[in-house]
């Protein structure tokens, strides 16, 4: 916090301060007639019982015959071998006995959507119930549409679990206050594709949800793709990156990165009405910037987005940039 | 207002009621209001707005962290009500100047830096605006903010980046 941010956080609290005067006891709530809450209706609880009667039938008679057709199956004798799937444009290697499905889920059900509701989302993990819909133990996703100008989003953001805060809030149902931890952050390979790989350690504040491991390969150039999981553990962690090294993913379709933020290197104007803004890559973690790769990339802001951006950037700063894939058209300093 | 157990906590041993939610967060949230819309008789207006669509919704809240976080919602939501009407209130009757009903001694109390930066956020666009408070009136993290205003965390960074930036530029010199 700079003195310019504590003078102006000191000026507001005096402004409110004289506005209210001294801190007085919350007055009676006067509630409107239409704010009462709904209670216990007598009349629903014998319509529960006979419903619950109901369906305890149902699901003894449904259980029966599906017993009595698993023993008349004929048992499975050659092992399951590993698989490649086409998906859409990508070709996925699965371990043995994986399959892969496309995913209706939604983020209410507990599915992180990194690239939102354009993309399209596979699960991917053993067969289920049906011997081809896979149990969820990993999700791949391939974005749908490009970022556009004046959406500023954090979803191709590598060093947020899952892309989104709204992600955070189902892995902290309570509505707790939380917090992540980035415990791995490097390059790798993800179907012939660079791919920010994180593994995130996720903490609620309450000892109600317990912390989880998230593994996440997110490749934030087009078309973007991400190979995430929640609940990851070490076996899980070997076979993300068996998929990741034997998968092969379309040739990267668009000149720059959608997302990128690094500690700023360098400054100046150039032709082309532009500002070479050239930063070295962090991963940022809550303990400040994470600074493995000794590489500087270059961004070509145009004149008129650095104004409206209205950015002071220094050597040392940390910058995050925005890009549709062919311009930057976002351009912040990032507190860290 | 009926004294009510808080389902949710009092099973995992805490006792929380509206009651005490009510007590312990009206003033918190009326300093945020406040902030918002820079009047006390509308701030209190948005807060018993706020707690009131709280205790509809009380039966299904499950945590008092939820609560607050409902609460913070709807006062900045209840803000920009009042802002936007009194937006379309000042077009209609051909209003000019700052629209204030604060006392006439409010503003000899402030001193000129307070007004500058009060007048100075006023310029700045409701989300910087919004962001700005939550930051400095509030204290909220980032990730309570997004929460609050609905924006993703890089809104809310580019948010608050562009608007200390705006301040700066308009108020550097004279604070």
């Amino acid at each position: 916090v700079t003195d310019f941010e504590s003078t102006v956080k000191r000026l507001l609290n005096e402004q409110v301060d004289v506005a209210l005067g001294p801190r007085r006891p919350a007055p009676r709530l006067e509630l409107p007639a239409a704010a009462t809450r709904r209670g216990f209706r007598p009349w629903v609880a014998p319509l529960a019982i006979a419903a619950c009667v109901v369906a305890a039938l149902i699901a003894t008679l449904t259980s029966t015959n599906v017993l009595s057709e698993h023993r008349a199956a004929t048992p499975v004798s050659t092992p399951p071998a590993p698989t490649v799937v086409q998906l859409m444009d990508a070709r996925i290697w699965l371990p043995p006995g994986w399959h892969a499905t496309v995913s209706s889920d939604t983020p209410s059900a507990g599915r992180p959507p990194v690239f939102g509701n354009q993309s399209t989302t596979w699960c991917l993990g053993p067969a289920g119930k049906g011997g081809t819909d896979a149990t969820c133990r990993a999700w791949l996703e391939r974005a749908g549409q490009e970022p556009t100008h004046g959406n500023v989003d954090s979803r191709y953001d590598s060093d947020i679990p899952g892309g989104t805060p709204h992600t955070f809030q189902q892995v902290c149902p309570y509505n707790e206050q939380g917090g992540w931890s980035v415990v791995e952050a490097e390059d790798r390979n993800f179907g012939g594709r660079t791919a920010d790989y994180r593994v995130f350690q996720v903490t609620c504040d309450s000892s109600i949800t317990p912390s989880e491991t998230y593994t996440q390969y997110l490749v934030p150039a087009g078309p973007a793709f991400a190979l995430y999981a929640r609940s990851s553990d070490n076996a899980l962690r070997v076979t993300m990156a068996e998929i990741a090294q034997r998968s092969s993913l379309p040739k990267q379709t668009t000149a720059l990165r959608y997302y990128d933020h690094g500690f700023v290197r360098g400054v100046k104007s150039v032709a082309g009405d532009r500002i070479q803004l050239t930063i070295d890559r962090v991963a940022i973690g809550p303990n400040g910037p994470i600074n493995d790769d000794p590489r500087t990339y270059q961004y070509y802001v145009p004149t008129f987005v650095w104004r409206i951006s209205n950015v002071h950037l220094a050597v040392g700063d940390v910058a995050t940039v925005q890009t549709d894939g062919t311009t930057v058209f976002e351009v912040y300093q990032t507190p860290v | 207002v009926e004294r009510e157990v808080f389902g949710g906590a009092a099973a995992r041993g805490a006792l929380v009621g509206f009651d005490e939610l009510y007590q312990e967060q009206w003033w918190p949230m009326l300093r945020l209001a406040t902030g918002l819309v820079g009047q006390r008789a509308a701030a209190e207006d948005v807060v018993q707005d706020a707690f009131a669509a709280l205790y509809r919704k009380w039966d299904s809240i499950q945590d008092p962290h939820a609560a607050v976080g409902y609460l913070r919602t709807s006062v900045v939501n209840g803000a920009r009500n009042v802002l936007r009407r009194r937006i379309v209130a000042r077009r209609r009757l051909r209003v000019l100047g700052e629209d204030t009903v604060e006392g006439a001694d409010h503003s000899t109390v402030l001193t000129a830096e307070h007004q500058l930066v009060r007048a100075a956020l006023a310029r700045l666009p409701e989300r910087q605006r919004e962001v700005l408070t939550l930051r400095y009136l509030a204290e909220l993290t980032d990730m309570e903010i997004a929460e609050a205003t609905g924006l993703t965390l890089g809104g809310v960074r580019s948010a608050s980046s562009r608007g200390l930036a705006a301040l700066r530029s308009r108020l550097g010199a004279q604070l």
